[in-house]
């Protein structure tokens, strides 16, 4: 996994400090109901200030400047916290920008010309805005691709670091579960034909773009339950704390010396008692949880699906299509079979990287029998006539017109051990046997262990046989499999245990896979993938890692799990509020406002998450934001307070 | 008699609430399991209970034929609050008759389960007693009882509006749950020596001062029992269970006394039973019974103390206060029983008293407000359960949150549709209670009511409210309340303390009946983990009753600390 680090300049910090005072506009504020009534107490405060008298107030004008400059303070950090956090997402949404630089497309006149004899008649050199989807361009060495497509003839290896962060070049190339390019990628070796998909302005970078910017507006609907929530709370102790100006009245009818509760102090309590750190806090936790997510590369693609996609991340019962990725690279098992035949071994490998042994081989491109969901055989036909195939043992069985007794035998016990068999034969006899041993991606083992500790249920959907699919399932601990699945299948698995009320995330790449993904609640898309993939899913990988489904499972648990603590944290401080004394206003409001500014890194990165039981997690995280929330005013405002009796102020 | 020492009392008192809590609970739960639509099955030890059906039914059936109830009619929550809301205005109308040929001032609210007596018992004739007041005090826990297994519809519903028949709930909460059990508290009370009488409407004795005194006797065994069972408090005299005629023995204080906190504690078990989850149900009994053991343990504290007032010495004279505070306590209860009644009553809604409690201790009237505050610990028979599953359901969503959970409480999930509603339900009470009390503390007429100026006298204006709003009835006293200011003050917090709760959750009822339901797995959040209750302890504490603090610090603490003004 790769991260885009960002960093913010002083210039930077500079317009956060400016934003906070433009977001004092009421019309802005209003949407946070806790910052708002802190914001009509400093307003109360600064009337204070001006005519002491008003409300019948007794205090000193400076108390009361020190009283609105502190609420003033609250305020302005909350604002900051937000300012910084879309100015952090900002950063990121410029850093993709960049990318978008005006290329040029090649684009061709002719779509249809084959792809070895385009020269630079054929090709028109455009604007890539002037390039439209279904156009046909050309991508030859060097080359910048200019839009977003598909592959339709050729194969190239291509630089995506622009986008993933990942320096190491990919293939892609048409025909199977490798098609689809990206805009701003950049062509290292060979030449391609790309049909463009999407129109400008509608390209992934976009999407990114668009996502990081619409973070800043649009709030998720647990936030709404959030925000109801805390309007909740601060509607609580408006009533307690209004209410108790008519308590200090009559108290002030029986008591002499006493002559009625001050205002300011008054809003001064409220103000402590509201939820405000988390109020505060709201919009950054949510920024910057979307921003973690597309560091992580990872785009939501459906727009009017992202705002819901977090809550929903967060549910368990998923099921994790980790089918032929999980597997890794196959490797030969160099055991041989029956009478292997030595120089198919090489060709059958491989058929993606076929050309290049072919070479090798002093052997021409058409002579190269491509692989056909049909036939599930590849092979070669040489000059002198001797046809060789290499494909699933049943397919060669029926293409073959001689097959030994014991390839049935031998196919077995290799499927046993989790490797897949492939049966090769010369000129319709077949002549051996070879292994594919699965090589399991070191860690896997790990990460669905972590996944299942987080209460999701991993189910393996896979068109592999029964039992390599068995074996795998084993090694690395899936809850159940199912092999030889086609798309129906899929889409069946996927609908009855949405049927079972739960929810579903998937990640595929094939196009077989676009059905399911599009079904599935969270579908997550390899980039590597295809097309039809990509557009089914709801978020695609741009690392084309399957098991970044827990990351992004994680990072929105991480998301609501720091919406909780902080609330816990925020609602706990109360406890210790209520018992500061009176002299110590001062310092419970000076801790009121500071604690925003300290946990905003807090906010930011999000509170640490470790996929655990339930309960261990509850019990960790009230521990620490419950019993911290508790102790920390007390220690705090004692030690401001101590603070401020030394140094002679404020008293 | 000597009593028991206090820990010996306090410690007999909750086992023997904790065993009936199951036993009864599990009970309950059977009365409405098919109402609920939960596959509650009763525990091999109490499978005896299914012979109960052979003799209820024909009486259910007969009420519902002669009545023209269709039990099998569904209703969805608006449906459900049109009854509640026909059915109590039809108790109202009731009363108010009954009442108004007895030319008593027909300020009355017994029909909504607060029975906040302006009036003294003695008032009421026989006839009204028995036919009015009693049939009201059984009609109108019903209501509260046959609420609760819409709600456990709301969980057990799959994607289905329908909340059951709100009559059918009631005809069996009065067959099965308050007639049968009132009968034998009511026979427990006779035993011991209560009276139980329609014919004869006073009785003369001959005092000591050789006066004449009239007292009004009637049917009091039965009305008190259901007095107790049903959550309704008041009673034919004024001075309550305190007189012997209702509550003669410290047996039949013990009976009455565990009434309370078992006929509202019974049902949070219920709820477990219902939704499936027996071990959630005792992890919210556990959470709630904790602060009421915890605030009993303090009043018994304030109230085995002395009395400060009491400590005068004058002409070499000394009051022996060895036995705790005894000011307008019964000996035959001492102040060990008349804390944990006074505990129960206000951590309950009951209302029923046996002690004076103007005449407590700072610290006891503190620890009796401080019950309120946290809306009556248990409250009522039935809407206790809902209110106390307000608190529930917004420590879900806490909770939930807390382990990065989509927030959701026994698999439906929670949005701000809900959570909206939750608020409503818990911000009624400050509303209720403080914006009225701080008018009431700066109106010359209100102030003028009290009877001890001063921090006693804002507790008692509290008191006062809090007991309407929360549909307790109960009062501090002292406070002369029937004025019209506070008639109308209380009149308003009584409808609106008990109706705009009722109807908000039957809107959260109707929400979540039509939701979907996830199965638990095994990253939900826990609901019955010591660290659930203690979270749910402290959002009661934060959320209910901190809000009160200022108010208590005007009262009871503001009285604790100046050593009583």
């Amino acid at each position: 996994m790769t991260e885009i680090t960002l960093t913010i300049d002083t210039e930077q910090q500079k317009q956060a400090f400016k934003d906070s005072f433009v977001k004092l506009d009421p019309r802005h504020l209003v949407g946070n109901p806790v910052l708002f009534v802190v914001e009509l107490g400093t307003v109360i405060g600064l009337l204070l200030t001006v005519a002491p008298g008003l409300f019948g107030a007794t205090g000193s004008r400076v108390y009361y400047a020190v009283i609105t400059v502190l609420l003033a303070f609250t305020v302005l950090f909350a604002n900051y916290a937000e300012a910084y956090a879309e100015l952090e997402g900002e950063a990121q949404a410029d850093s993709l920008r960049a990318l978008q630089t005006e290329t040029e497309g090649k684009l061709l006149a002719d779509p249809d010309v084959p792809i070895e004899e385009i020269d630079e008649g054929d090709v028109e050199v455009v604007k890539s805005d002037r390039i439209e989807a279904g156009d046909v361009v050309f991508a030859d060495e060097g080359d910048i691709i200019p839009s977003d497509g598909t592959v339709i003839e050729g194969s190239a290896s291509v630089d995506e670091s622009a986008i993933t962060g990942e320096s190491e070049p990919v293939i892609r190339q048409s025909g199977g579960d490798r098609t689809s390019v990206v805009g701003g990628t950049k062509v290292l070796s060979d030449r391609v034909k790309i049909e463009v998909t999407s129109e400008q302005g509608e390209s992934f970078l976009d999407e990114m773009i668009g996502l990081v910017e619409n973070a800043q507006r649009q709030k998720t609907p647990n936030e709404i339950a959030m925000t109801i929530l805390l309007s909740g709370l601060t509607l609580v102790f408006v009533v307690a704390v209004a209410t108790m100006f008519f308590f200090g009245e009559y108290l002030a009818s029986f008591t002499s010396g006493f002559s009625g509760l001050d205002i300011a102090e008054l809003v001064a309590l409220l103000v402590a008692l509201m939820p405000t750190t988390i109020g505060a806090l709201l919009a950054a936790i949510r920024v910057a949880g979307m921003t973690r997510v597309t560091r992580r590369n990872v785009i939501v693609v459906r727009a009017s699906y992202q705002s819901s996609l977090f809550d929903e991340t967060t549910e368990g019962r998923s099921i994790v299509d980790l089918a032929e990725r999980m597997n890794g690279t196959k490797a030969d098992g160099g055991r041989p079979g029956v009478d292997t035949v030595d120089e198919s071994e090489n060709a059958v490998e491989a058929p993606r990287d076929v050309h290049v042994s072919l070479d090798a081989e002093g052997l021409s491109e058409e002579s190269f029998v491509p692989f056909s969901a049909e036939t599930r055989m590849s092979g070669i036909d040489r000059s002198d006539g001797t046809e060789i195939r290499k494909g699933a043992v049943d397919a060669v069985e029926e293409y073959a017109d001689s097959v030994p007794g014991k390839l049935r035998q031998e196919s077995n016990e290799i499927s046993e051990k989790g490797g897949t068999p492939l049966a090769i034969a010369v000129d319709k006899r077949v002549v051996g046997i070879i292994e594919l041993q699965d090589e399991l991606k070191p860690g896997i083992a790990d990460r669905i262990a972590e996944i299942q500790k987080m209460g999701v249920e991993t189910i393996m959907a896979t068109g592999d046989n029964q039992r390599t699919a068995r074996w795998v399932a084993d090694q690395v601990g899936i809850d159940d499999f199912n092999a030889e699945f086609d798309p129906e299948e899929k889409i069946g698995l996927v609908e009855d245990i949405q049927a079972d009320g739960k929810l579903v995330g998937m990640t595929g790449d094939g196009t077989n896979d676009a059905p399911a993904l599009a079904k599935a609640d969270v579908g997550l898309a390899m980039n590597a993938g295809t097309n039809a993939a990509k557009e089914a899913g709801n978020m695609v990988d741009l690392d084309s890692n399957p098991s970044k489904i827990i990351e992004v499972v994680g990072i929105g648990k991480q998301l609501l799990m720091t919406r909780g603590a902080l609330t816990t944290f925020s609602v706990a401080n109360d406890v210790a509020k209520y018992f500061v004394p009176a002299s110590a206003v001062t310092a419970t409001l000076v801790y009121n406002a500071f604690i925003i500014p300290l946990l905003i890194p807090l906010a930011l990165r999000g509170v640490d998450y470790e996929a655990q039981s339930g309960a261990q997690l509850l019990r960790k995280n009230l521990i620490v934001y419950g019993g911290g929330g508790l102790i920390a005013p007390f220690v705090f405002i004692k030690v401001i307070d101590l603070l401020f009796v030394a140094l002679g102020v404020f008293q | 008699m000597a009593s028991p020492p206090p820990i010996v009392e306090y410690a007999v008192f909750f086992t023997l609430a904790v065993v009936l809590i199951f036993l009864v609970g599990e009970y309950l739960a059977w009365v409405y399991r098919d109402q609920a639509n939960s596959n509650y099955e009763l525990p091999r030890l109490l499978t005896g209970l299914q012979r109960l059906d052979s003799v209820f039914t024909p009486i259910e059936n007969a009420i519902y034929r002669l009545s023209g109830i269709k039990p099998k009619r569904e209703m969805t929550w608006r449906g459900q609050v049109k009854a509640v809301l026909v059915f109590n205005a039809f108790i109202w109308v009731l009363l108010y008759v009954v009442l108004y040929f007895q030319n008593v001032l027909p300020m009355n609210f017994v029909a909504s389960n607060t029975n906040q007596q302006h009036y003294s018992g003695e008032n009421l004739s026989v006839f009204t007693h028995t036919f009015a007041i009693g049939i009201a005090m059984f009609l109108t826990p019903a209501t509260g009882l046959a609420l609760m297994p819409a709600f456990a519809r709301a969980f057990n519903n799959d994607e289905d509006p329908r909340l059951g028949n709100f009559y059918e709930n009631v005809v069996r909460g009065v067959v099965r749950f308050l007639l049968p059990f009132s009968f034998v508290i009511a026979l427990v009370l006779m035993a011991e020596g209560s009276v139980q009488t329609i014919t004869s409407g006073k009785l003369t004795a001959e005092t000591f001062t050789m006066g004449v005194q009239n007292i009004r006797v009637g049917p009091h065994a039965g009305i008190e029992a259901i007095k107790m069972w049903g959550t309704n408090g008041g009673g034919i005299n004024g001075a309550n269970a305190s007189t012997a005629f209702e509550n003669p023995t410290p047996l039949s204080n013990l009976v009455l006394t565990l009434a309370m906190p078992v006929s509202t504690f019974c049902a949070i078990y219920a709820w477990g039973a219902w939704v499936g989850n027996r071990s959630h149900g005792i992890a919210l009994v556990a959470a709630f019974f904790v602060i009421y053991a915890a605030l009993t343990g303090v009043a018994v504290i304030g109230e085995t103390g002395p009395n400060v007032a009491m400590e005068v010495q004058e002409s070499g004279l000394t009051v022996d206060q060895t036995a705790g505070n005894m000011e307008s306590k019964e000996t035959r209860f001492g102040p060990t029983a008349s804390a944990i009644w006074g505990l129960s009553t206000t951590g309950t809604t009951n209302g029923g008293v046996n002690s004076m409690h103007n005449s407590w201790t700072a610290l006891g009237a503190f620890s009796l407000l401080f019950a309120f505050a946290t809306n009556n610990i248990s409250n009522g028979v039935g809407t206790g359960l809902l209110n106390v599953l307000m608190y529930v359901i917004l420590t879900a969503f806490i909770g939930a949150l807390m382990i990065g959970r989509r927030p959701q409480y026994l698999g439906k999930k929670l949005e701000w549709q809900e959570m909206r509603y939750v608020f409503v339900a818990i911000l009624a009470l400050p509303v209720l209670v403080l914006v009225p009390l701080a008018h009431a503390v700066v109106y010359q007429p209100a102030t003028d009511a009290m009877a001890n100026p001063g921090f006693r006298g804002f507790a008692e204006i509290l008191y006062e409210f809090f007991s309407a709003s929360a549909n307790n009835g109960s009062g501090l006293e002292g406070l002369g309340d029937n004025t019209v200011y506070y008639n109308l003050v209380d009149g308003a917090q009584v409808l609106l303390g008990r109706y705009v709760p009722i109807t908000v959750q039957l809107a959260i009822a109707g929400l979540l009946a039509g939701k979907k339901t996830s199965p638990e797995s095994r990253g939900s959040l826990d609901t019955d983990t010591p660290a659930f209750v203690g979270l749910l302890i402290g959002i009661v504490i934060i959320v209910s009753a901190l809000v009160f603090l200022p108010a208590l610090v005007f009262g009871p603490i503001g009285e604790l600390l100046s050593g009583g003004i």
